[in-house]
């Protein structure tokens, strides 16, 4: 008994921690874990009387129909950096939002400012696509009667794609700034406010507390959400990139990801295995990315990282 | 305190604990929760005990049909009422599941994915598609059961018919009855039509109407003189020439008995510079390129004409639909295509375990006229009423109306008329299907499980130019860099294939 | 009373700058939203013929009264969604912040193990099919209201957000709880979880939010009409039009227009399903207290 106390340190607090975290491990065993076995279908030809154990394997050929795509490189870039540029961003912004969030002071005002700023996460992205649309319209579109009232001449921005990596993150940040810079708001909540009064004595500029008390307190929060985020720049915001752009192919050079390419090529075939394959290729991109991300952020300051 | 929290800590690790088991193990509780789903069930089981203690039939077996559209509000009253008839007709019960039609193909998959055991699902060549059910086996050969329980369903058909469900010999779908033989049509607002004076009856070619467009340009700014067409499927300019094989990639002359493949870049080259002409000629709407939703406009009435298939009656119909009243011109003429019949089936699944019954019910529904209309109409005096023998007229407010579904439910020609369709059009409609002109390659199916990889591609970059032609200002540009990138799908692979098969075909006969 | 006075003396210092950033930016999310309620208030035809505007014409309750017109399927959708809201975001946040302490304590030794365990399911997934197929024939959750809760109930980026906040706490207070005879669970519940509030309603929040929203389950797995949430009713009708309209030139029988819901019914359903969602968030921000966590510990 006295030995394996010895082994185990804290062996009741281990277990006591282990208690605590078993709901979390046995769900995802079952609705994560146990559904991964959906992955053999990208090496299957999946026939229904089969099932997807039976079916024939086919080695890599479902992956040969993303490969060969003559767009494959197209799409492959504009997700990675359509979603770098997104994720770098949205975080400035949110960071920035919180940060000018926490110098309202009155209550009354945080909690209007905040409600309304959370509006547009709201609008499902069909609804912002009809707002995006009233304001975008080449001929009735708001924003081409104002270039036109000033003398400029109307864009037809549906048929400018040079125009919409910056349209399409304009409308993210907007729809999701509120929103997202909840939590920093929460996590500038948690600072201790001696912090901040001992500061006020010393006579620090604004600036000098931002700098040096309220940006390295959400440091932690930050990376997590960069990490995370970067966990998933190989995936597209489908509902975004295939609503807004009304899916319109005039625009594809600048906006098609791989969801959407995906969506479109096997829409009408519904073919399980390809677009198994194209998933697991997501994945194993997205896990590269995410390791040397996490190994960066290790070497900087091993408390943040992830692992 | 310390015990509180675990009492707590345990009360919350219990009550995961609990639902996880009712998740896995305890299904008793899982049925309790949706007791209001299964009551159907058990309703039909309990007359079931009752009709077998009166009779000395076999319990009635329960044949679940999905079918796409919206579910009616007493869909379960006349399903009840229906089922009677059933039983005493065929001793079979219908348990008919409607799927939202922006839901049906992935519940389709997913559900046979899963072995799920429904028994009658509906198909075509546009939607739940019947060449990807059918390369993933999904559908069971019925060949045998039909030539058993199907034998009325079959003699009711034109020549030729079942075959578009065939594949490889094997009967995997039965074609619905409806309207066959492909012929498109221009539909006009009756209003405009007198007004401007159009008393064209027939034309072979769209701009035979453009003096009426002009007019309308000119005349009446609020309108449009025409709906586009989004997709390619409706173009009074290839189908005058051509017949589409291979999801709409690869052509074949009508009048040509070499059967030489062509690749539609060549046959759409006419239908897209008309297109183009509408859109630099204002006949469409400006922006009709980038509106995705067109329900507002069709409702105020702001497009005068459109194109649609055209049948005996299309005008009617069209105009009940569209709430005001229309007139119908041909285009061309009527044409029975390799694939016609394909727009609508029903097949059953392969999981399915009562495909005998399965068959059974859908030829009773297929000749059965009583049966079919109250499948679609409902409860005579609950539902609609007789006018006279062949037409009907629905209550106000009707809570249960599948007529508009007709086409999906085997043979359209058995439906009662609603008041504004006039007697004689199902044998109109029957006598073009028998009449019209057919195909070289009538009875022809293409396989498509060798090129999928370059369908998938080209089904990516064809949309990528859906809708450009009204758009672009310099079409023949814009038609080579189309033609590049298809060549680049693979276009002119999938041309070989089926100049293979084609071939291969035309040798066995 | 010090810490008012303090507020006030710094109310004071609020920029005007940073009122008009977050007015102007305000309205520029505001007005998008009325756009919304005056369509909804519109009627069809007008929409068609004059397009969207700020402010309704003249008010139509056409919309409305379509909705309410059967009022049964709108209430029982709100219970079904207020019950998985409620519920779920409950369990998730409870089991969630269960995982995140532990995570967050350096003494487990399972700790590097179970980071990795819960971060794999965020990046490689079995696809659909197969926890379709699961849920269907294994766990029979179809028709099961527990299928709109339980698949996403570990949200594992909350874990690792939730971890966050637990580590940055003070290590002394949780040492000295342990001094007094506490266990993990009394850390965990009496130190942990009060000193988090912020986060926690922020998670739970979020949480909420996405719940109201979701649909997608409700759609593979609910055929029973009483179980039905309110989004779902909301993402079919907008879904059901665009499938319509991009298979209008295959079908080869028309459509019957009347049928189909127009933009105003669309965006007025919209406008009911996030209502109450909107009237929930004053109620979490109360959470927002500064000097709430550490420091109030502290004094």
């Amino acid at each position: 008994m006295k030995r394996k106390k010895l082994k185990i340190p804290h062996l009741k607090d281990n277990i006591q921690l282990f208690t605590l975290a078993l709901p979390a491990i046995v769900l995802l065993a079952v609705f994560s874990y146990w559904p991964m076995y959906g992955i053999i279908l990208a090496f299957k030809n999946y026939k229904v009387p089969l099932g997807m154990w039976g079916s024939p394997w086919v080695g890599l050929k479902n992956f040969l129909f993303f490969f060969q795509a003559q767009d494959a490189w197209r799409v492959t870039r504009n997700t990675l950096l359509l979603n770098f540029l997104f994720i770098t961003v949205t975080l400035v912004c949110a960071v920035g939002f919180a940060l000018l969030m926490f110098e309202v002071k009155s209550r009354t005002h945080v909690k209007v400012y905040q409600t309304v700023s959370i509006l547009p996460n709201f609008l499902s992205w069909v609804a912002v696509s009809y707002m995006s649309y009233a304001l975008l319209e080449p001929t009735k579109g708001i924003l081409n009667r104002v270039i036109e009232s000033m003398g400029g001449e109307g864009i037809s921005w549906y048929a400018e794609p040079e125009y919409w990596p910056v349209i399409l993150l304009i409308i993210k940040i907007w729809h999701g700034v509120g929103i997202g810079s909840i939590v920093y708001y929460a996590a500038l909540m948690g600072v201790d406010s001696e912090l901040y009064e001992a500061a006020d004595i010393d006579g620090a500029t604004k600036l000098q507390k931002i700098r040096y008390i309220s940006l390295p307190c959400i440091v932690p929060i930050i990376t997590i959400r960069l990490i995370m985020a970067i966990g998933k720049i190989f995936r597209g915001d489908f509902g975004l990139f295939y609503n807004v752009t009304r899916d319109q192919g005039t625009l594809y050079p600048t906006t098609d990801i791989i969801d959407t390419y995906v969506y479109r090529a096997l829409m009408n075939q519904g073919n399980v295995g390809m677009s198994s394959a194209v998933s697991l290729f997501q994945s194993v991109v997205c896990f590269i990315t995410l390791m040397i991300t996490n190994s960066v952020v290790k070497k900087i300051n091993p408390e943040n990282s992830l692992f | 305190m310390k015990k509180k929290m675990i009492a707590l800590l345990m009360a919350g690790v219990m009550a995961v604990g609990m639902l996880a088991g009712c998740g896995s193990t305890n299904r008793s509780s899982q049925s309790e929760s949706s007791t209001k789903q299964s009551s159907a069930e058990s309703e039909t089981k309990s007359t079931v005990v009752e009709s077998s203690t009166e009779e000395v039939k076999e319990e009635p077996v329960t044949v679940t049909w999905w079918m796409y559209g919206g579910a009616a509000d007493e869909h379960d009253l006349v399903m009840e009422e229906l089922n009677k008839l059933l039983v005493e007709k065929i001793n079979v019960k219908l348990d008919l599941v409607m799927i939202a039609s922006s839901e049906f193909d992935e519940k389709v998959r997913l559900a046979s994915m899963a072995g799920e055991d429904f028994d009658l699902v509906w198909t075509s060549n546009w939607k739940n598609h019947f060449d990807a059910n059918v390369s993933r086996d999904a559908f069971m050969a019925i060949e045998d059961i039909v030539a058993e329980y199907g034998q009325e369903m079959v003699a009711s058909m034109p020549d030729g018919l079942l075959d578009v469900g065939k594949v490889d010999g094997h009967l995997y779908a039965i074609p619905n009855q409806q309207i066959l033989a492909r012929q498109l049509g221009v539909y006009v607002q009756k209003e405009y039509a007198e007004k401007y004076n159009l008393t064209l009856t027939h034309i072979d070619d769209i701009s035979e109407m453009y003096d009426f467009f002009d007019q309308i340009v000119a005349n009446e700014p609020d309108v449009w003189p025409l709906l586009g067409t989004k997709g390619m499927t409706l173009s009074i300019e290839t189908e005058k020439i051509y017949e589409s094989l291979a999801n709409g990639y690869v052509f074949i002359k009508k009048d040509d008995d070499n059967l030489t493949a062509v690749p539609e870049v060549i046959a759409r080259e006419e239908l897209f510079r008309t297109q183009n002409e509408w859109y630099k000629r204002g006949y469409v709407q400006p922006d009709f390129a980038t509106v995705t939703d067109t329900t507002a406009n069709a409702k105020a009435g702001k497009y005068i004409c459109h194109l649609a298939t055209y049948k005996p009656g299309g005008a009617e119909e069209v105009s009940n639909q569209q709430g005001r009243e229309y007139i119908v011109i041909p285009a061309g003429e009527p044409y029975l295509q390799a694939t016609s019949g394909q727009e609508t089936m029903t097949a059953v699944n392969v999981n399915s375990k009562n495909p005998e019954a399965a068959v059974k019910l859908l030829n009773l529904v297929y000749t059965d006229k009583e049966v079919f209309n109250m499948l679609l109409s409902g409860i005579e005096g609950v539902h609609y009423n007789k006018i006279d023998d062949t037409h009907i007229q629905t209550v106000e407010n009707c809570k249960y109306n599948y007529a508009g579904n007709a086409w999906k439910f085997g043979n359209q020609f058995l439906a009662y008329y609603n008041p504004q369709q006039i007697d004689g059009t199902w044998e109109e409609t029957d006598k073009m299907n028998r009449e019209s002109e057919v195909s070289p390659i009538r009875g022809f199916a293409f396989d498509s499980t060798n090129v999928q990889a370059e369908l998938a591609q080209l089904d990516a970059v064809s949309a990528e130019f859906s809708k450009g032609q009204y758009i672009a200002e310099d079409i023949d540009a814009w038609m080579k860099e189309r033609a590049d990138k298809l060549e680049k799908a693979g276009l002119s692979k999938v041309v070989a294939e089926v100049q293979a098969q084609l071939d291969a075909w035309k040798a066995s006969k | 009373m010090t810490v008012n006075k303090k507020h006030k003396r710094k109310a004071e210092k609020t920029s005007w700058l940073v009122h008009i950033f977050f007015i102007l930016f305000g309205l520029v999310c505001l007005i998008p939203f009325i756009t919304v309620i005056s369509i909804s208030l519109t009627n069809e035809i007008e929409l068609a013929n004059n397009g969207f505007s700020i402010f309704p014409g003249k008010a139509d309750l056409t919309a409305y009264r379509y909705l309410l017109e059967n009022p049964k399927i709108v209430i029982d959708a709100y219970k079904i969604t207020i019950f998985i809201t409620v519920v779920g975001t409950f369990l998730s946040t409870l089991l969630v912040s269960m995982a995140a302490y532990s995570l967050s304590r350096k003494r487990f030794i399972l700790r590097k193990v179970l980071n990795w365990y819960l971060f794999i399911p965020t990046l490689f997934g079995g696809g659909l099919a197969a926890s379709y197929v699961i849920n269907t024939q294994y766990l029979h959750l179809n028709d099961n209201i527990w299928v709109l809760i339980l698949p996403g109930l570990i949200g594992v980026f909350n874990v690792f957000m939730i971890r966050t906040f637990f580590q940055q706490l003070p290590e002394s207070l949780f040492e000295a709880t342990k001094m007094d005879g506490g266990s993990e669970y009394t850390v965990y519940f009496r130190i942990a979880m009060p000193l988090s509030k912020p986060v926690l309603a922020t998670v739970a929040f979020l949480d909420a939010l996405e719940r109201w929203n979701s649909w997608y389950n409700a759609m593979l797995y609910i055929r029973n009409k009483e179980l039905v949430p309110l989004q779902y009713l909301l993402q079919k009708m907008m879904r059901e039009v665009s499938s319509i309209l991009s298979e209008m030139d295959n079908m080869p029988s028309g459509i019957d227009i009347k049928e189909l819901p127009g933009e105003n019914l669309r965006m007025a359903m919209l406008v009911v399903s996030i209502g109450p969602m909107m009237c929930f968030f004053p109620f979490f921000q109360k959470y927002f207290v500064k000097g709430m966590t550490v420091g109030s510990v502290k004094g």
